[in-house]
């Protein structure tokens, strides 16, 4: 199925990159709770190209993942809502679209695998029937022909994301196979429509690590074989070192630095961004030892009540006491070159 | 598949073995007896002495015991003290009467307690499910006999609908007619149960990360809910049908008597009223067999519809 009326209406994205496979353009997503409203994510825009693989990290709710729901309409509603920004892919803007081109889109155009490979499958029917499922999904009243080849699609597909004996696997039930086997599947179903865009939500934080290593290696092989363009949204700096083309750190629901892997790595220009990092025992990607995420000192801001400026200024060992800082909320800006973005008031006094 | 019909078989036997015991002295242990309660309160001891001994109730109570065991074990539950008729002609003739109640009652309480739990979990919070979740705490708070009544007086009288007994099955039409205002009575406490449950289970399972695996491939919402929530959520319900059955062949005691159905409800109030012991023994037997097949078909169901519990 391809609607693409709607896009036709809105044209093309103002600001969008040339080659972006995926652009995203001032996303905002609040959550209307007992307690007020959280802003999950302000103002968030991003590029993604085919082939390349975007790793975007931060601390446990900055809103990596509602950022990525947000693309394919699966922010729960109620309690949240996409208040505003574009999500541009293949010449459509996904937040503009019905219902029913946003359902066509979501797995031909986006697709997306999720943390928990265990509880992420239909436990009641076969493997290859929920592969085969995405695929009859966005066809228009599929005959038995099609059914019989989305079946030995799905099949085709397990093989190549290294499913031994897919035959048998593709008869077999979810709790039949490992954690690294139904990522495996979830990889294969992602792929099954050969999607522009593979959002990856921790693909590997359930798994231990040989197999979260396999998984890493697969990805990579199926992003060259199909030049998807891959969103990574992990925890893990050493996954990102190893994996990531380019990098976006959130804190508190909005970007605060962007850049190259070597770049945001090598030479953080947010002070967020240097305690993250200062709090990984290595931080060269050429480093092979896996490394978590350890909370910087002090705690994430409510996101119920964000203060007026800066958000990390209550955390924040560059800002002494300057005001600035907690009157003005700083906005992305070159650090120095157009590549590499920092939202910090004193980037250029930032050392890693 | 042997195996398992011995260990079912066992499983009734002791069930049957413990519960047969139970009733047999407990019964035994109630003020009264049926030769009182045949000759009313002011019969002289003499005349209550001699209609006890003709019962065969002066033996020692082991004895009858060992006499209701051994007959038991043919497959006999003895003789009506009051009528001195077959009490399992008697039962097999009103047993019919109680099992189209319950499954009557069964299947009305699942058809709208499992779509109201189903529409509240889908409109979760919004309109459909406030006004369903008031109308099931309401249908939970009445006792089914007291809706019984209400539906008489504001269904069956107007609509001049026959209030009792019972029909019949070659009559067919007479025989639902007088079939479902009880089955109502019943079946609305049952669907208000219902639909809590079943509300509960199928909002768990639209928070389950695979529907969002669904949605994600771009499922269209109605399959989603078919496919990928009821189909899963279905195969809990399968004992908590069970388990409402069980309750209903219950229920139907007070319903038939409200009802003046022929039944075992009925049956069984009657017996004990009448003190009649081995009426009463049976009618308690019959019911803890049905139980227990129930249950075994409930569990054999839930086995062949769940993958899980087939091994690769
Ligand atoms: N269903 C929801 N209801 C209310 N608030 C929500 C909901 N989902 C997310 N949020 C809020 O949105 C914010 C961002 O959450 P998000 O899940 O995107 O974090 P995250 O960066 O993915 O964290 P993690 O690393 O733990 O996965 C959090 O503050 C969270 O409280
Ligand atoms: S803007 Fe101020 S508070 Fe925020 S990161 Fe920069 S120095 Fe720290
Ligand atoms: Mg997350």
């Amino acid at each position: 199925m391809t609607d693409v009326t709607e896009t036709e209406i809105h044209g093309r994205p103002q600001t969008p990159a040339s080659d972006g496979c995926l652009s995203v353009r001032n996303l905002t997503t609040v959550f209307t709770t007992r307690r007020g409203t959280v802003a999950a994510v302000t103002d968030v825009s991003f590029d993604l190209r085919a082939g390349e693989t975007l790793g975007i990290v931060g601390e446990s709710g900055s809103g990596k993942s509602v950022t990525a729901m947000s693309a394919l309409g699966l922010i729960p509603q109620p309690p949240g809502k996409v208040v505003s920004g574009e999500i541009w892919v293949d010449g459509k803007n996904l937040l503009a679209l019905d219902r029913r081109s946003l359902r066509a889109a979501s797995g031909s155009d986006v697709a997306m695998i999720f943390q928990d490979p265990m509880t992420s499958l239909n436990p009641v029917h076969r493997i290859g029937a929920q592969i085969a499922e995405g695929i009859l999904t966005h066809q228009r009243r599929p005959s038995k022909a099609d059914r019989e080849a989305a079946r030995r699609r799905a099949v085709e597909l397990l093989a190549a994301v290294g499913v031994p004996a897919p035959e048998r696997r593709a008869q077999q039930y979810p709790h039949e196979l490992s954690g690294g086997m139904r990522q495996r599947v979830m990889i294969a179903m992602a792929m099954s429509c050969d999607p522009k865009v593979l959002i990856a939500d921790e693909p590997t934080t359930a798994l231990d690590a040989t197999i979260q290593a396999q998984i890493m290696r697969l990805l990579r092989e199926v992003q060259q074989r199909t030049n998807v363009g891959i969103m990574l949204i992990t925890h893990d700096i050493g996954l990102v070192a190893q994996n990531v083309d380019r990098v976006l750190v959130m804190y508190a629901g909005r970007v605060v630095e962007m850049g190259t892997v070597e770049e945001v790595l090598e030479n953080p220009k947010h002070p967020y961004t240097v305690g993250l990092l200062r709090c990984t025992p290595s931080r060269l990607p050429s480093d092979s030892v896996r490394r978590r995420l350890t909370p910087i000192p002090g705690l994430p801001p409510n996101p119920t009540d964000l203060p007026p400026g800066c958000s990390f200024a209550p955390r924040c060992g560059l800002r002494g006491d300057r005001e600035l800082c907690l009157l003005e909320q700083p906005e992305l800006r070159p650090a120095p070159t157009d590549d590499h973005r920092s939202a910090c008031h004193f980037l250029e006094e930032v050392t890693p | 598949m042997a195996r398992y019909f011995l260990k079912l078989f066992g499983r009734l036997l002791l069930t049957l073995a413990v519960v047969s015991t139970a009733v047999f002295f407990l019964i035994r242990l109630t003020p009264g007896g049926p030769a009182v309660a045949m000759l009313g309160q002011d019969a002289s001891p003499d005349a209550v002495a001699r209609l006890n001994e003709k019962l065969g109730l002066t033996d020692p109570v082991f004895l009858q015991y060992w006499k209701f065991l051994t007959q038991l074990a043919q497959g006999d539950l003895g003789e009506s003290l009051t009528n001195g008729l077959s009490v399992s002609g008697t039962i097999l003739s009103v047993l019919p009467h109680t099992l189209e109640l319950a499954i009557a009652a069964l299947i009305i309480g699942k058809l709208v307690g499992i779509t109201l739990g189903i529409v509240e979990a889908v409109w979760k919070d919004r309109s459909p499910d406030v006004i369903g979740r008031i109308m099931s705490l309401v249908g939970l708070s009445f006792p089914s006999f007291f809706v019984a009544v209400l539906l008489v007086l504001f269904i069956a009288l107007p609509l001049g609908l026959p209030t009792n007994g019972v029909a019949p099955f070659v009559e067919l039409g007479s025989n639902l007619q007088r079939l479902l205002l009880p089955a109502l009575a019943m079946g609305i406490v049952s669907a208000a149960y219902t639909s809590r449950v079943t509300r509960s289970l199928m909002v768990e399972i639209i928070g389950e990360n695979h529907v969002r695996t669904a949605r994600a491939k771009g499922v269209r919402e109605g399959r989603v809910l078919v496919r990928h929530v009821l189909q899963p959520g279905s195969l809990p319900l399968v004992p908590i049908a069970g388990i409402s059955f069980i309750t209903l062949v219950g229920d139907a005691v007070l319903i038939e008597t409200v009802f003046a159905r022929p039944g075992l409800g009925s049956l069984m109030v009657n017996a004990m009223q009448a003190r009649d012991y081995t009426t009463v023994q049976g009618c308690i037997i019959v019911v803890t067999t049905v139980i227990v097949l129930v249950n075994a078909a409930v569990d054999a169901f839930y086995h062949v519809l769940d993958p899980r519990t087939k091994t690769a």
